[in-house]
């Protein structure tokens, strides 16, 4: 019975996450009885990759975060629907050119070590992100051309920037701008990235490198977000993150109970723990590109247009998710943006797939097949090289789209290198095709993939210069009209897909999974990577 | 003592060739600082020079010198804490890990060894043997995920990770120590063979000694020398199998950081990792030369 009525839940599953909502697959909707809230208890989750460091003004790794969102608290919030609320800011005023913005700061709330949270605190972040000896990597990409922030009283603060940064109060909804206590920061200098300390749910107890980081409940805590299910402090008693780095031996480690919550689990087993009456599969949408292929729009062949119009109807994103990612990680609908994203645009009806009509643009396009049967035109082979990381979803999806290329007459090579190693050949243009994930808010991120002036020294990696894209792209991040913003960001990504500089594959998705008994561990709305604590808690 | 001094040119080299050889792998620690988060052309730039990564070769190896030979190796450019102070942290686990692992293969490697040369020619000697080689020919992190299959998902007898305690120790080692094991009971049971046909064994036998002190007390003895200098080659594999284990469960120990830290050419923790286990590669075979001594007294050091 209970295994039927998850397999009929599943459905529903689909469609809420098309939405662009990030859905726990509860084993407890389907459930035992409800039991309220029972305080207490620990948890231990596991995950791949352990945090460079728990400083969010400094950092820059994704791992960081998992940590970081249980210890602080952000200006602002977004809901699942995208909608921006007050959190550490009760209420805020934009300037009309989006240049000058003023937040009124909540009273009575105070830092793990006691000092008041005032507009003194926030300035004190701010200032610090963009200090050169700071080193920020992430946080400083947040703040655009950041002038300086004033202290109009004790809780009015007033930030201002050189140029309109209107995508300033979405990033504020990350935990990449979470505030952190300005004593703690002065007290520990350099070595605040291992004490951290800020106003959140859980307090930094311990790390031990490479083993665990402990956290313990803030019992002062009482200015949750808006939209979490209680107030007061967190149910939790301890949250423990333990660092098991391959994925094989992280599933075995929930399975024979040495701990208690797994996250990035691959998608096979995700497809098999779903059924499994076990665990809670949580299996959140994130924000940002989604998986997509960034197609060179210099190298031959794909400097030809038709080429690259081929390669798109060649993608089938039903069967890519199916294939590589045992339909886990749903297929990609738009061209960059993911669907939790407010900008996004459903753009699947463009290249309709079709191996026929492939060929076809081929075959007009004046691409002979050769004896080999792999296309020629003017002396240029039909010969694609993709560049990425190994992964086993990017791998099966290379080798599928390998085997569709063959088909119509175009050679696939697949090349895997070290981080290092594929920057370098991307930024110089040696691929033809390169896989790309990054996962952010505000689409003004849009600019540092596909500007040109990216292009050799950076992250953009179509590489051909395409004056109406910079343009909108320029205009874009400083546009403060929101209608006039989004139908932007909709025309770029619209041309991105019809000139084939994009190729979406999948959304790229978070799954974590739990033991039944533990009940509203929810993944963080709306970067949605990493899990949430503050309502969680273990039915008994 | 003059080898001790011998080791400072040692790590001086062993310092310019890591430098080196990170300098010439294409991209820097920016390019990987941002893999995931991204960063435009001109946040490269600016963090290039905030990290003095826009220097000259030379220039940046002097600075690290001028620094290391003052005992400050500088702060990871990852995670910003002093490397030394990272190399602290995790120090422990991987001696804790490769010693276990010793143990585990000496005690295993010498009692097989032993064994298949006193029943030499048997079917025991062969499937010894044939143990041994599977042993040596699995890879680490094959029989690492095989023992967590067994023990910790089928029997739930021990932990599939973490570190502390004996009881996450013991896959961990063994995994480590089989390899180890392998190799030594093949040289054990060569050298104890080459021993055993000696005329001093035949000696002794004839004076009716029981076979146990013939082989315990007159053989062994004499086929250690050749034993010993293998574990102390063994104890550079374990060092570099380390890595492999620390990743399968998910263990603290440097073999991981520095795996991490070449992945992200965060070269000032590159360099202390190498430097450190250089160090100890270098002492423990130092120990292994001294012991000769002890096993064969014509072995004198002036």
């Amino acid at each position: 019975m209970m295994q039927r009525l998850r397999g009929v839940l599943s459905r529903p599953f689909d469609v809420l996450a098309a939405l662009g909502l990030a859905v726990g697959l509860a084993a407890g909707l389907a459930g035992a009885a409800p039991s309220g809230p029972t305080p207490g208890g620990s948890i231990s989750y596991a995950t791949n990759r352990e945090p460079d460091m728990l400083d969010v003004n400094v950092g820059s790794s994704r791992y960081d975060r998992w940590v970081t969102a249980q210890i602080y608290d952000q200006l602002l919030a977004m809901d699942r629907s995208g909608k921006i609320s007050g959190w550490l800011a009760e209420s805020w005023e934009v300037s009309p050119d989006r240049r000058v913005y003023t937040f009124k700061l909540r009273r009575g709330v105070e830092f793990h070590d006691g000092t008041p949270f005032n507009a003194a605190a926030v300035k004190a972040n701010f200032d610090r992100i963009v200090a050169p000896e700071t080193k920020s990597t992430s946080a400083i990409g947040l703040m655009g051309v950041y002038d300086r922030t004033e202290v109009v009283d004790p809780y009015t603060v007033r930030v201002r920037f050189k140029a309109p940064h209107p995508g300033f109060l979405a990033n504020l909804t990350d935990v990449t701008l979470g505030i952190q206590s300005p004593t703690a920061m002065q007290k520990f200098g350099a070595d605040y990235v291992r004490n951290p300390v800020g106003t959140g749910p859980f307090m930094f107890k311990e790390w031990q490198r490479r083993n665990r980081i402990v956290l313990v409940k803030n019992p002062k805590y009482n200015w949750g977000p808006a939209w979490a299910k209680h107030k007061g402090a967190a149910y939790l008693d301890e949250v423990v993150f333990r660092i098991i780095p391959e994925d094989g031996s992280r599933v075995a480690a929930l399975e024979s109970g040495q701990i208690d919550a797994i996250g990035r689990v691959p998608p096979q087993n995700a497809a098999v723990m779903r059924v499994d009456r076990r665990w809670n599969v949580v299996n959140s949408v994130l924000p940002g590109t989604g998986v997509i292929l960034v197609v060179n729009g210099r190298r031959p062949p794909t400097n030809d247009p038709a080429m690259r119009r081929a390669l798109e109807h060649v993608m089938n994103v039903d069967e890519a998710s199916r294939i590589a990612y045992f339909s886990q990680w749903f297929p990609h609908r738009g061209s960059v943006l993911s669907s939790p994203n407010p900008y996004f645009v459903n753009l699947s009806k463009t290249f309709p797939p079709s191996v026929q009509r492939a060929e076809q643009i081929l075959e007009e396009a004046g691409w002979r097949r050769g004896p080999d049967g792999i296309r020629v035109k003017g002396g240029v082979r039909a010969e694609l090289v993709y560049i990425g990381f190994p992964s086993p979803e990017t791998t099966r999806t290379m080798e599928w789209m390998g085997a569709n290329l063959r088909q119509i007459g175009v050679d696939l090579r697949i090349r895997e290198l070290e981080t290092g190693a594929i920057h370098r050949a991307r930024q110089q243009g040696e691929h033809n095709l390169a896989h790309l994930t990054f996962i952010f808010l505000d689409p003004g991120f849009l600019r540092t993939l596909f500007h040109s002036e990216n292009s050799g020294g950076g992250w953009n990696f179509y590489h051909e210069k395409d004056a109406q894209i910079d343009q909108w792209l320029e205009q874009g991040e400083t546009e403060p009209d929101p209608a006039k913003r989004a139908q932007i960001y909709a025309n770029a990504q619209k041309r991105l897909l019809e000139q084939g500089y994009v190729i979406p594959v999948v959304y790229q998705h978070q799954i974590s999974a739990h033991k039944a008994a533990i009940t509203d561990l929810i993944m963080y709305p709306v970067l949605g990577e990493y899990p949430y604590f503050y309502d969680a808690y273990v039915r008994r | 003592m003059r080898r001790l001094v011998l080791l400072v040119p040692i790590l001086i080299g062993i310092s310019f060739l890591v430098f080196g050889a990170l300098y010439l792998v294409p991209g820097d620690a920016i390019d990987s600082l941002l893999a995931e988060t991204g960063g435009s052309a001109a946040d490269i730039a600016r963090l290039r020079r905030e990290f003095g990564l826009d220097r000259p070769f030379l220039e940046q190896y002097a600075t690290f010198v001028s620094r290391a030979v003052r005992g400050d190796f500088g702060r990871s450019l990852r995670l910003r804490i002093p490397v030394t102070d990272a190399l602290r942290e995790q120090m422990p686990a991987t001696l804790e890990l490769t010693l276990a692992a010793l143990v585990v293969s000496i005690a295993l490697g010498l009692s097989l060894g032993i064994v298949a040369a006193i029943k030499s020619g048997s079917w025991i000697d062969t499937l010894t043997m044939m143990v041994s080689l599977v042993g040596v020919s699995m890879p680490i992190f094959w029989s690492g995920l095989l023992l967590i299959f067994l023990f910790s998902l089928r029997l739930g007898w021990l932990p599939a990770a973490g570190t502390g305690g004996l009881a996450p120790l013991v896959l961990p080692a063994f995994t480590l120590g089989l390899s180890g094991a392998a190799i030594i009971a093949r040289v054990t049971r060569s050298s104890l063979l080459e021993v055993l046909g000696r005329d001093y064994v035949r000696t002794a036998r004839a004076k009716g000694l029981a076979e146990r002190v013939v082989v315990m007390q007159h053989a062994l003895r004499n086929a250690m020398i050749s034993v010993i200098t293998i574990v102390g080659l063994q104890f550079g594999a374990l060092l570099g199998g380390a890595v492999v284990v620390e990743v399968v469960f998910g263990r603290q120990g440097i073999g991981f950081l520095a795996a991490e830290s070449i992945r992200m050419q965060d070269f000032p923790m590159v360099q202390g990792t190498v430097l450190v286990a250089s160090l100890a590669f270098v002492i423990v075979n130092l120990l292994v030369d001294l012991s000769y001594g002890f096993f064969d007294p014509r072995i004198r050091y002036q």
